[in-house]
C-alpha cells in the first residue's frame, strides 16, 4: 500500500513535468468559455435570435443544460489526452525501463498512473465547468435571462462532470498503453473526438436502429450521464432533429457502460502492452 | 549483506533471431564483473533479464537468489545504470526526486548523489540540454540513489570524456573494495581493462569465457634462443605447467615468464643469446576468442 502510495506521489510529479499539463487544460478552459459564452448569446440575446429560427423558443432549462454541459461537450479531449501523456512522454523520452527498474512491480506503476489520471480528470472537470457554469450565467445574466444557478438540474450536471472527466482521463491512459507512440495517440485521440465520433453520433440519427447504434458511442454515453450535450442536446433543440440518440440510455447504465469501456481498454492494454518486454 | 548475481542458462529469442543460446556467469561480492562483447553478442538483453525488464525464454537471473522483481526493496538492493534516457524538461533534481519518492528513498540522498557525481552545477538545468556524458553521470546518480549493494550498469562508459572514465574506474573500484557487486556491460574491453576483476565475455548469445580477467591474459608467451638449445628445452619441460615448443632456432615458453626462462637457463648453465616476452594484451586475446567461437559458429 504505501508502496503504491509512493507511486502516486512519483506519477503526479511526473506529470507536472513539461508545459503540457497546464497548457492542455488552459485550452479547455479557453474553448469552453468561448463555446459557453457564444452559445449563451445565441439564446438568449435577441439581436442574434435569427440564427436559430423556429428554434428560438425552447425552454430555458435545456439552453442552460446545453451551456452547462460544455466542458464533457467540448473539452472531453482534454482529460484524453492528459491521461495518454502520462503513459506516452515514458515512451517518448525513454523513461520507462528506469520507472520500472526503481518498481519492478508494474501492476503498481499502472495502478499509480490510473489513480493520478482519476485526481487529473476531476481537477480538470471541475475547471472545466466552473468556466462553463460562470461564463455561462454571467451572459444569461447580462440578457435578462434565468441562470437556473439554484436548480438541481445545473448542479446535477456539475456532478456528473467531475465523475465524466475522470472516466475519460482513464480511457485516455488505457489508449496511451495501447498505443504507445506519443504522437499517435495525439493523433488518434484528436482524430477520434473531433472528427469520428462526432460524425458517427450525426449519422447515426439516419434512422431509429442506428440512432439505438450511435448511443453507445462512449461520448453519447457520457452525454447521457450528464443529462445533455451539444451533439445530443441539439436533438431537443432542432424540431428537424429526433432527439432519442443519447437519452435512450438512463444515466446510471450509461456511466457503468462508460466505466467498462475505460476497465476494458485499460485491462486490454495491461495485457497486450503494459506486461511485455520493455526494449526502449 | 552482500548479493552476488548469478546468471544461469538463459535464453532468448526475439521473434526468428536468437539474442540468448545459453548464458550462464556469476558476479561476486567485492569484485567487478565486466559482461564484455561485440554489438549484438547479447549484453543488454541479459541485463534486461537480469532487472525484469525483458523476460527470458528459459533460464533464471537471480540478485541474492532472488529475481529482481520479487526483492523486496529493488533500489536498495540494485542500482541499475541504463540507456540514460530522461525526460527532456526535467531537470536533475526533479529526476532523482520523482525517482527517491517512488523509490521510498529520504530525499536528502538527491543532492548526496547529485555531489558524488558531480553534477552540482547542474543540477537544476534541463536534462534536454545534457551532454551524454552528463546523462551517463545522472543515471549513476539515480542507480546510487539506494546506495544499493549491487551495481549492474548498461555500457556506463559511452560517452564518457578520459576524466569520466578515469572517475568512474575510481568510483566503481571503490564500490567493489567496499564489498559491493559490480557488474557493468562493454563492447570495448581496453576501456574496462583497469577496471574489472573477472570478465564474462559473450558472442552469439554464449559465454565464450568467462572467469578472471587474468587467466583471459595467460597466453603470454616467452621466445628464448640460446647456444645449446636442447639441453635449455629439457630444462624447461622439467618445470611444472610449462608448454615449450620448438620454433625453428628459438623456443616458444608458456606458463612462464621471462624470469621464470632466464632462471631455469642460468641453473641449466645454458648461454642466451634471444630473451624476449611476447604479451599479447587482454584485447588481443579477447579479439582471438571473438575469432576462434566465431570458426566454430
Amino acid at each position: 500500500m504505501s508502496a503504491l502510495l509512493a507511486q502516486v506521489r512519483a506519477e503526479s510529479m511526473k506529470f507536472r513535468l513539461g508545459r503540457m499539463w497546464w497548457a492542455v487544460p488552459a485550452i479547455l478552459v479557453l474553448s469552453v468559455a468561448v463555446f459557453a459564452a457564444m452559445t449563451a448569446a445565441i439564446f438568449t440575446m435577441p439581436s442574434l435570435s435569427f440564427l436559430l429560427g423556429d428554434a428560438g423558443l425552447i425552454p430555458g432549462q435545456t439552453v442552460t443544460g446545453l451551456v452547462y454541459s460544455m466542458a464533457t461537450a467540448v473539452g472531453y479531449v482534454v482529460p484524453l489526452l492528459l491521461g495518454a501523456l502520462l503513459v506516452t512522454s515514458e515512451y517518448r523520452h525513454g523513461t520507462l525501463p528506469t520507472t520500472f527498474a526503481v518498481q519492478p512491480r508494474r501492476g503498481i506503476v499502472l495502478a499509480a498512473k490510473t489513480i493520478v489520471v482519476i485526481g487529473v480528470g476531476v481537477v480538470v472537470g471541475a475547471l472545466g465547468v466552473a468556466t462553463a457554469v460562470v461564463v455561462g450565467a454571467v451572459v444569461f445574466a447580462g440578457a435578462g435571462a434565468d441562470p437556473m444557478l439554484g436548480e438541481w438540474s445545473t448542479w446535477r450536471i456539475v456532478l456528473a462532470t467531475l465523475v465524466v472527466m475522470p472516466i475519460w482521463a482513464v480511457i485516455g491512459l488505457a489508449l496511451g498503453v495501447l498505443v504507445r507512440n506519443q504522437a499517435a495517440a495525439i493523433v488518434i485521440a484528436l482524430a477520434f473526438t473531433q472528427f469520428v465520433e462526432p460524425l458517427l453520433r450525426t449519422l447515426a440519427w439516419a434512422s431509429e436502429e442506428t440512432a439505438m447504434i450511435g448511443a453507445y458511442l462512449p461520448g453519447s454515453l457520457a452525454d447521457a450521464v450528464v443529462g445533455t450535450g451539444l451533439l445530443s442536446g441539439m436533438g431537443s433543440v432542432g424540431p428537424g432533429v429526433t432527439g432519442i440518440a443519447s437519452m435512450v440510455v438512463s444515466p446510471g447504465i450509461a456511466l457503468l457502460l462508460l466505466v467498462a469501456y475505460a476497465a476494458v481498454l485499460l485491462v486490454l492494454g495491461e495485457r497486450l502492452r503494459w506486461r511485455a518486454d520493455v526494449t526502449s | 549483506m552482500a548479493s552476488d548475481v548469478a546468471v544461469h542458462g538463459l535464453q532468448k529469442r526475439f521473434g526468428a533471431a536468437t539474442a540468448l543460446a545459453d548464458v550462464s556467469f556469476t558476479a561476486q561480492p567485492g569484485r567487478v564483473t565486466g559482461l564484455l562483447g561485440p554489438n549484438g553478442s547479447g549484453k543488454t538483453t541479459t541485463l534486461r533479464i537480469l532487472l525484469g525488464l525483458t523476460k527470458a525464454d528459459a533460464g533464471t537471473a537471480l540478485v541474492g537468489g532472488t529475481s529482481y522483481r520479487d526483492l523486496a526493496s529493488p533500489t536498495r538492493t540494485v542500482g541499475a545504470v541504463l540507456e540514460p534516457r530522461f525526460h527532456a524538461a526535467a531537470s536533475a533534481r526533479n529526476h532523482l526526486r520523482i525517482a527517491a519518492t517512488a523509490a521510498q528513498l529520504p530525499l536528502q540522498r538527491v543532492q548526496e548523489v547529485i555531489d558524488l557525481v558531480g553534477l552540482s552545477d547542474a543540477a537544476d538545468r534541463a536534462i534536454g540540454g545534457y551532454s551524454l556524458g552528463m546523462r551517463q553521470r545522472l543515471a549513476l546518480a539515480t542507480a546510487l540513489l539506494g546506495d544499493p549493494e549491487v551495481l549492474i550498469l548498461d555500457e556506463p562508459i559511452n560517452g564518457l570524456d578520459p576524466a569520466g572514465i578515469l572517475w568512474i574506474r575510481q568510483l566503481l573500484r571503490y564500490q567493489a573494495s567496499i564489498g559491493k557487486t559490480v557488474v557493468l556491460s562493454s563492447h570495448v574491453l581496453s576501456e574496462v581493462e583497469h577496471t574489472v576483476d573477472d570478465v564474462a565475455v559473450l558472442r552469439l548469445g554464449r559465454v565464450a569465457y568467462s572467469g578472471p580477467l587474468g587467466q583471459l591474459r595467460g597466453a603470454a608467451m616467452v621466445r628464448v634462443e640460446a647456444s645449446d638449445l636442447d639441453r635449455l628445452e629439457q630444462a624447461l619441460r622439467k618445470v611444472a605447467g610449462a608448454a615449450v615448443e620448438r620454433d625453428g632456432e628459438a623456443l616458444c615458453v608458456r606458463g612462464m615468464d621471462a624470469e621464470a626462462v632466464g632462471a631455469a637457463a642460468l641453473e641449466a648453465k645454458v648461454a642466451l643469446r634471444h630473451l624476449s616476452s611476447e604479451q599479447s594484451g587482454v584485447e588481443e586475446a579477447f579479439l582471438k576468442l571473438m575469432d576462434a567461437q566465431g570458426v566454430q559458429a
